[in-house]
């Protein structure tokens, strides 16, 4: 029987197994996801195949990037057929052809800037795109910025610092953009989603949320958000429920419309381990990618990971 | 030379060694400490002597307590020369006299946590406020995500709360404090805000923009500035604490106080969990500096001696 989840205009069939892999081959755990402008999707992960694509029927069609992504991060797609991948263990973001091809590149692969030194990269995070094409990346684990480049890759400015106040960041984990050139960011471990205009002037910010990791919003005017959550690891509230890991969509202004995700971490279907990355297609369907892999340990210290745990699933939107 | 530390209204000169305790005595470390109406001290430790009293000197004056407190957590106190005491090791809450600890009032079973997250008092509470009709508030805490409104004389009246991020829900009621107003701010410390709300528990607004608050002080006034003991996750992040910021009554920032980075100088915190201030403005502030320590400093033996309660005198 279908299992449905989710609440009022965004509910959703959970499409289990939806990705049929090539024969041993396993994504271990899945850093982000994008769709092209044919409903492909693109699963940009941590096993030995770092990019791997399935219709939306989740048949297999190809795979690329094998050796060349150490640590597979964030998944933005362009609009003339391209898709920007952050590497956060590499230290950089390479605009790619759908088949692979690096047409941009922007970081010295291997080569970290010094740590919260300011300049690009230090564990860069994700990806997007201004109305004029000019390229953000967040930055990340290892520094507090956004860094906004020229669409050929110049720098032209950068903002931000670590803290709490409207402008730092605590771990800048994904950036989205949408139409009218707002830029939001999911700063994660402040527990907020910060709103700026497309220089860095800070305009507001989301609350109400658990560590917000994942960020998808469509590219339209006032878009809703996707937002996977983190769920509590600390050993003061690992136990606690209804903190994550869920994914939360709310509107433009960040009003929570429709939630799911058990109370607790988890592999059942309705359950989520780390919500990482996600993406919507032209339908209205919702693939969600986790980090289970790493999550794993974190809620449970104790018990050894199995060894398959679900790291993609497909979420079909019931209209 | 004087140490001044803090911005606008809100500077302080740092008093350092200000307790005397008597010779072999330790804190250990101060999980709250409170003022009362002379300006006396009273430091709610996790050492051997749980209560220690101070006059604004730094004098040691007496102590009380030993072995009644497993583990001290929260202090407040009442209008009428009393103390209220959270334990939230021993799942209590007890109101006593301030010269010698005479229990007056006692709320939850000592030794007997109600079931996790069952909603029950108490499960590992952590403060107490009082309400202008002198109704008690506790909050609760580590393994419950509730506040309990109580009757002056003890009787249980009303709970708010549950588990989550949403507005009116907890994620570690770890601070409760009141105003002459009624309204009721309670530190959400892993959601990161201070929610406020009235008297029966309808959630009003929140304070973001902050890290972790944990501890909480607010004269008892109308429209109190607010004092947040703020504490950090490691010691690698710069300026997410442990500070201590001071807010207006709408939250926001007036001052703060703190190194860029966890530390044992005079100008840096560990664990800022209790703080208070005295008639003249001058702010106390205790430290869960031995819990705190090996999180923070990993591989590192605790030192000798680390400091668990400052004096900062208010710069007029």
């Amino acid at each position: 029987m279908a299992i449905t989840v989710g609440d009022g205009d965004y509910k959703y069939r959970i499409i289990e197994d939806w990705a049929k892999l090539p024969d041993k081959w396993s994504f271990k755990e899945v850093g982000a996801v994008g769709v092209d402008a044919k409903d492909n999707v693109y699963v940009f992960n941590r096993g030995d195949h770092p990019v791997m694509v399935f219709d939306r029927e989740g048949n297999f069609l190809r795979s690329w990037g094998e050796g060349q992504f150490p640590r597979a991060h964030g998944v933005h797609m362009g609009p003339d057929d391209s898709i920007y991948l952050t590497d956060d263990g590499g230290h950089f973001m390479r605009k790619c052809s759908l088949e692979g091809k690096v047409l941009l590149e922007l970081g010295v692969p291997g080569k970290p800037a010094p740590y919260m030194s300011g300049e690009p990269f230090h564990r860069c995070t994700h990806t997007a795109l201004s109305p004029k094409g000019e390229i953000y990346v967040s930055d990340g684990y290892g520094n507090a910025k956004v860094h906004k480049y020229s669409p050929d890759g110049k720098l032209l400015m950068s903002w931000g610092e670590p803290g709490t106040n409207p402008g730092e960041f605590n771990i800048v984990h994904n950036i989205c953009t949408d139409a009218d050139g707002w830029v939001y960011v999911a700063d994660r471990e402040n527990h907020r989603i910060q709103v700026f205009d497309g220089n860095g002037k800070y305009e507001t910010q989301w609350n109400n949320l658990h560590r917000p990791c994942g960020l998808y919003m469509d590219y339209t005017r006032h878009p809703v958000a996707y937002i996977g959550e983190l769920g509590p690891v600390q050993p003061v509230n690992r136990n606690s429920p209804n903190l994550g890991p869920r994914v939360s969509i709310v509107d433009n202004q960040g009003k929570l419309l429709s939630r799911f995700g058990d109370m607790h971490a988890g592999t059942a279907p309705t359950s989520f381990l780390g919500p990482h990355g996600l993406t919507v297609d032209s339908r209205g369907d919702l693939y969600v990618g986790e980090v289970s892999w790493t999550q794993w340990p974190q809620f449970f210290p104790d018990t050894p990971r199995p060894a398959y745990i679900r790291s993609l699933q497909k979420y079909e939107r019931v209209h | 030379m004087a140490i001044i530390v803090g911005q606008g209204d809100y500077k302080y000169e740092i008093k350092e060694n200000w307790a005397k305790l008597p010779d072999g005595w330790s804190f250990k470390e101060v999980a709250a400490v409170g003022v009362d109406k002379n300006d006396n001290v009273y430091a709610f430790g996790r050492g051997e002597h749980p209560m220690m009293v101070f006059d604004r000197e730094g004098n040691f004056l007496r102590s009380w307590g030993e072995g009644q407190y497993p583990r001290a957590h929260g202090v407040h106190m009442g209008p009428d020369d009393s103390i209220y005491l959270t334990d939230d090791g021993g799942h209590f809450v007890r109101k006593c006299r301030l010269e010698d600890g005479r229990v007056l009032l006692e709320l939850g079973v000592p030794g007997t946590p109600a079931p996790y997250l069952s909603g029950e008092p108490f499960n590992r509470c952590t403060h107490t406020a009082l309400s202008p009709n002198g109704e008690i508030y506790v909050s609760d805490g580590y393994g419950n995500a509730k506040v309990h409104k109580y009757s002056p004389d003890g009787k249980l009246l009303m709970s708010w709360g549950e588990p989550g991020s949403d507005p009116g829900q907890f994620n570690l009621v770890h601070n409760i404090c009141t105003d002459a107003d009624g309204w009721v701010y309670v530190a959400d410390r892993e959601n990161h805000r201070v929610q406020v709300f009235d008297g029966n528990g309808k959630y009003e607004t929140q304070w973001n923009n902050l890290h972790r608050p944990c501890g909480l002080f607010m004269p008892y006034t109308h429209s109190p500035v607010c004092y947040i003991g703020e504490l950090s996750v490691n010691r690698l992040n710069a300026n997410l604490g442990p500070r201590v910021s001071i807010v207006d009554n709408q939250g926001k920032l007036l001052s703060r106080i703190g190194d860029p980075f966890a530390g044992t100088a005079p100008t840096s915190f560990i664990g800022p969990h209790g703080l208070t201030v005295d008639s003249r403005g001058d702010l106390y502030v205790g430290e869960v500096c031995w819990t705190l320590w090996p999180g923070l400093f990993p591989g590192q033996p605790h030192p000798p001696g680390l400091r668990a309660l400052q004096k900062y005198e208010r710069v007029h």
